[in-house]
This record gives structure tokens, sequence and C-alpha cells, in this order.
């Protein structure tokens, strides 16, 4: 029905009484006047009516003593807070992860996003994997497998260290190393590890070395449309450069802010590992902003570096995928979202992206939420035209061009 | 006591003052974390989140609006990151809705008022609601069920979420003509 698109709001908010005698006055004359705007009326007259008709549903007779427990055990557990394992799997509290967790106190769009990063770095040793001891055996398995092996399915015992909000075991690094780590396979270390204070001093894994390494991973042959379980090829390593992107320009906060696109600015507190053979080790601390970057217009577009890709990602997982979500609890002690990069190898926190690979186009992206450590979760980076696709999704579902 | 006095009870730790919120809460917070997720189970977990949320940041709670309407924001909030993880896996997601769905039906109220038939009648037009709301974009939902299930108005839901008033208005007629759509497309919805 070929309804008045000008009305539709009258007409809502005719229902919710919310007009004043002027407007319903203005209404009332358009629908005499309009069949298809009196029908839509009617329509949405029954379905308020028969939204209002929702009955109530009971709440489980002993959800308040579950809240009141979990209040309880708040009073009594230090920051921070240990993990509620009497909740489901998936819903593992996030704020035992606050130290260990960059955590994400801004705003969707209109207000920069601010994420500090806790203390947490990565395991040392090619191959070591620490897992905390209250998370299921899936999360002790190396991230390291994925200099080796195909791209990951959702087959928990594979790459990503997951990193739960109490897990200190982050070897994500060994995931990029050329070569395979001797200890790849699922080894864990000592509970100690888990046991150890919030703010485990962890050396970061060897950086990504660059894809010039004896493993050369491709990406997998079909972005977005291959079902993760089919995905297949090794993944490519590359390194992931310490300096500012060449061509694009990293604006500062009150440009990105006023450019409507939040910059997303994080620390990342990787260390480099006794053990790493990589001379340029990672920086102390590395802040990111991103995109505001230009769109391309010319052949530059192509130089998108890793880091740049990882921006997007981040971007595109938190603040994209179709959701317009107002944060304003910037002063909240617990983050709602976390997420966590992983540069040259070093995991940083909570939900992981693992830059894994790239061609002449496109950047693969592994990541890992980390109230889901055992699914991974795959995205695609298109470097000429800068979007993200999550793999898996119809482009147009799932892409993010900022 | 009164809602201010148990909350300032609470905020100097009182857990007996927070427990007498919780009572006189959860069952709204509940139903709209039901009919976010449209699975009681995830509701369950959700309302807990934000109950132990609010308890968190109770010290950040300055009376500035209801306090249902601060709970409103953090289950919403809850309720939002749920369904983006969920959208993640949007496959698999679809088809637990819908089976937890069924289960969900009995944990409605049953109305005496009507017969077995009208009843079994209501209860179909009630899961083909909820389906229709699992179809709409969380935002859409969010809005929409804040003003018809819990009965906010457009201000207090601009508050709730701070949106701006306009903003809230033109959310709810996109979400409800969004709403119609869907529910004509999959044949629940005969035009009256």
């Amino acid at each position: 029905m070929a309804y008045c698109n000008e009305y539709t709001e009258l007409i809502s908010a005719a229902l919710d009484g919310a007009l004043s005698p002027g407007q319903r006055k203005e209404l009332d004359a358009h629908l005499a006047a309009c069949p298809e705007c009196a029908a839509l009326y009617k329509e949405l007259s029954a379905l308020h009516a028969a939204l209002e008709d929702l009955p109530p549903v009971e709440p489980p007779a002993d959800l308040k003593a579950r809240i009141m427990e979990a209040v309880a055990a708040e009073k009594v557990v230090p920051f921070p807070p240990k993990r509620n394992d009497r909740l489901p799997h998936r819903w593992r509290w996030l704020a035992s992860a606050a130290v260990l967790a960059i955590v994400l106190l801004g705003t969707w769009s209109w207000k920069p996003w601010e994420m500090t990063a806790q203390t947490r770095q990565s395991a040392p040793a090619a191959g070591t994997g620490v897992s905390t001891q209250q998370d299921a055996p899936a999360e002790k398995e190396k991230a390291a497998v994925l200099s080796e092996s195909p791209v990951p399915s959702r087959e928990p015992d594979k790459e990503i260290m997951p990193l739960s909000g109490d897990s200190t075991a982050l070897s994500s690094t060994n995931a990029l190393l050329p070569s395979p780590a001797p200890a790849k396979a699922a080894e864990t270390s000592a509970p100690a590890a888990a046991e150890a204070p919030p703010s485990p001093c962890r050396a970061a894994p060897a950086p990504v070395q660059a894809s010039d390494q004896e493993q050369d991973i491709g990406v997998p042959a079909e972005y977005g449309t291959t079902p993760m379980e089919e995905a297949s090829p090794s993944l490519r390593t590359a390194k992931i450069l310490p300096e500012e992107p060449e061509n694009a320009p990293i604006p500062s906060p009150e440009t990105a802010e006023a450019s409507d696109v939040p910059p997303l600015l994080f620390s990342s507190l990787p260390s480099p590992s006794p053990e790493s053979t990589d001379e340029k080790a990672p920086t102390q601390t590395l802040t990111l902003q991103t995109t505001s970057l230009p769109l391309p217009t010319d052949d530059t577009a192509l130089a998108l570096t890793p880091r740049e890709a990882l921006d997007l990602v981040a971007d595109y997982c938190f603040a994209g995928s179709g959701y317009n979500t107002v944060r304003e609890d910037l002063d909240s002690e617990v983050p709602s979202a976390h997420f966590s990069l992983e540069e040259d190898g070093a995991s940083i926190t909570g939900g992981t992206i693992v830059y894994t690979g790239e061609d002449d186009t496109f950047f693969f992206f592994e990541c890992h939420w980390d109230d889901e450590p055992e699914n991974p979760y795959h995205y695609s980076v298109h470097k000429a035209e800068r979007y993200v696709a999550w793999q898996g999704e119809t482009p147009v579902d799932g892409e993010f061009r900022p | 006591m009164t809602e201010q006095e148990l909350v300032q009870a609470a905020q100097k730790g009182s857990q007996d003052a927070f427990a007498r919120l919780v009572e006189q809460n959860q069952g709204k917070i509940y139903n709209l974390c039901y009919r976010m997720t449209g699975n009681p189970e995830d509701a369950a977990d959700l309302t807990q989140e934000a109950f132990l949320n609010a308890w968190r940041g109770l010290s950040r709670f300055s009376f500035q609006s209801a306090f249902s309407t601060w709970l409103y924001r953090l289950a919403t909030n809850a309720c939002i990151d749920f369904l983006r993880r969920e959208k993640r896996r949007s496959a698999l997601s679809m088809t637990m809705e819908e089976e937890d769905g069924e289960e969900g039906r009995e944990t409605e109220i049953p109305d005496q008022r009507y017969s077995p038939e009208r009843e079994l009648e209501r209860k179909e037009v009630h899961r083909a609601l909820q389906k229709g709301l699992s179809s709409l974009s969380p935002e859409h939902r969010q809005v929409l069920l804040l003003r018809e299930t819990q009965g906010l108005s457009y201000a207090e839901i601009a508050q709730c979420l701070s949106l701006e008033e306009g903003t809230v208005k033109s959310r709810i007629a996109r979400a409800r003509i969004s709403l119609k759509d869907y529910l004509q497309k999959t044949g629940n919805f005969s035009s009256p």
C-alpha cells in the first residue's frame, strides 16, 4: 500500500496519544482524504492493541535468589570479581576481565570510544599456552596452530588462545610465528599462572613475522561464501607495521570526532618475549586511532596496512554490524563489550582479533570474543575499498565501510 | 520505605534494601529481556546481569531518573550486546529462538477469561508477535517494547536511551511498520 511516508510518524504518535490537538486535526483531515493512510492507521492500531495485549511472563521463581546470590558474591570477591560459574557458558561475566581486558568505555558514533588496556600480556615461549583453571579445556589450545594449520573452523581445540576474564594465556603470537613452534599443541602451563594476581605480567610473544616466511599460508579461497566449517587453506603471517600508515593521516581525536566516526583508541601493553627472536619487538605502548581514513581515490588505497585493517575490523566488530548502539555508561564498571587486538602476535586482552594473512586485496581475520572462546568469527578486510565483511554473511549484510 | 530510601540504603551497602528493589523491579526487567530475546533462559541471565550491573554501579545513580528507568537502560544495554553476539551466529540463533519460543509460551500467565480454544488462539497470536519482534533490529525492538509492553512515555524512553524524543518517535514509527510488514509477509497479520 502506498501510504504517505510523511504521515507515518503522526499515525504512530497518535496511537500513543502523543499528538497535540492541532496535529490530531491535521492527521484526521489527512486520514479522511487518504485511504492508504487510513488503512495503515487501522493496521497499526490493531498491532498496537495486540502488543498491549501481550501477557506478562512470569520470571523464574528463583530469579531473585540468584540475583542476590550474585550480589552477595560481589561483596566478598575482591576485584577482579570471580567469574560466575553458575551462569550458562556463554554468559561469563565480562567484569572478571576488567583488569585483564580492554574496557570499552565509549559510545558509538558521536563520541569517541576509549578503551583502556589492562595489563595482560601473552605467555612467553612459542607454543606455550596457559589457560585459566576455570576455562573449558578448549581454551587451553594454542593460537600457534594458525601458523601450521588451515583456517580454523569452529572447533574448540584450535588456534587462537581464547581469552576469558581470568585467563592468563595469551600466546596468540605463536599463531603468527612463521615456523611451527615445538610446543604448539595444547600445552597447559601451570595453573599457577591462572591464579596469578589480577595483573599478571607476561612477556608478549614474538611479533608477527613478515609474509615471506616459510609458511606461506593463503587466505581462504572463498571469502564471504565459505561456511566457516569448510574454510580450508592455511594462513599466512605478515608483519604488522609499527609506524603510522603512510597514506592515510591519523586523525586527532578532535578531527575524528568531528568526522562522526569514532576514533578507536586503545593502548596495548605487549612487551617483548624474552624468547623473541625478532629484533623489532613491539613497542611498549601503542595507541591507535582509526577510521577517519579517507576513502581511496587512487593506488594508495592498496597500501592499507595491517594495522589499518585491524582498525577497520575493530570498528566493525564494535560499532558497525548494523547496530546503532548508544553507550552512555562511560563510567560503568562493567563493560558491556570487550575487544582486543592482537598485534605482532601479542594478544592483548579479551576477545582477540588475530591478523592472520593477506593476499592482494584482502586481509583475513579470525576473531574470538572472550565470551565465546571456542567459536571463531572470521572477517575479511578488503584493502582497496576498505570494507570489512564477516565471512559467512552476504557482502550487503556484512559490510562495514567507514 | 520509598524507592528513594531503598536506593539510598542500598548505596550504603544494604543488600536487604537492594533485595527489595529487585523484588519490585525484576518482573518488568525480566519481561523486557524476555521480549527482547524471546528466550526465558536468556531473559533470566540478562535480568541477573542488569541487576548485578546496577549493584555495582549504584554509586553512580544520582536520582535524575526513576530507578526503573536506569534499570531499563542497563537491561537494554545487556540485551543489545547479547543480540549483537547472537547476530554473529544469526543462522543458529533464529533456530534457537524458535525452539525457545515454544518453551517460552509456557511462562505466559494463562488468562482464565478465555475458553481453551480462544486461549490457544491468543497464544498463537502472541507467538507470532514474538517472532515478529525478534525479526526487528535490536534498536527497533528496544524502543517498541519500552513503549508498548513497559508503557514508558516518549520522554522516559528518551531519557532511558539517551536519545532525542524526536528520534524515539520516529524509531517507534519505523519499528511498528517493520513489524507490521513482517507479520503481513509471514501471513500472520491480516488487514483489519
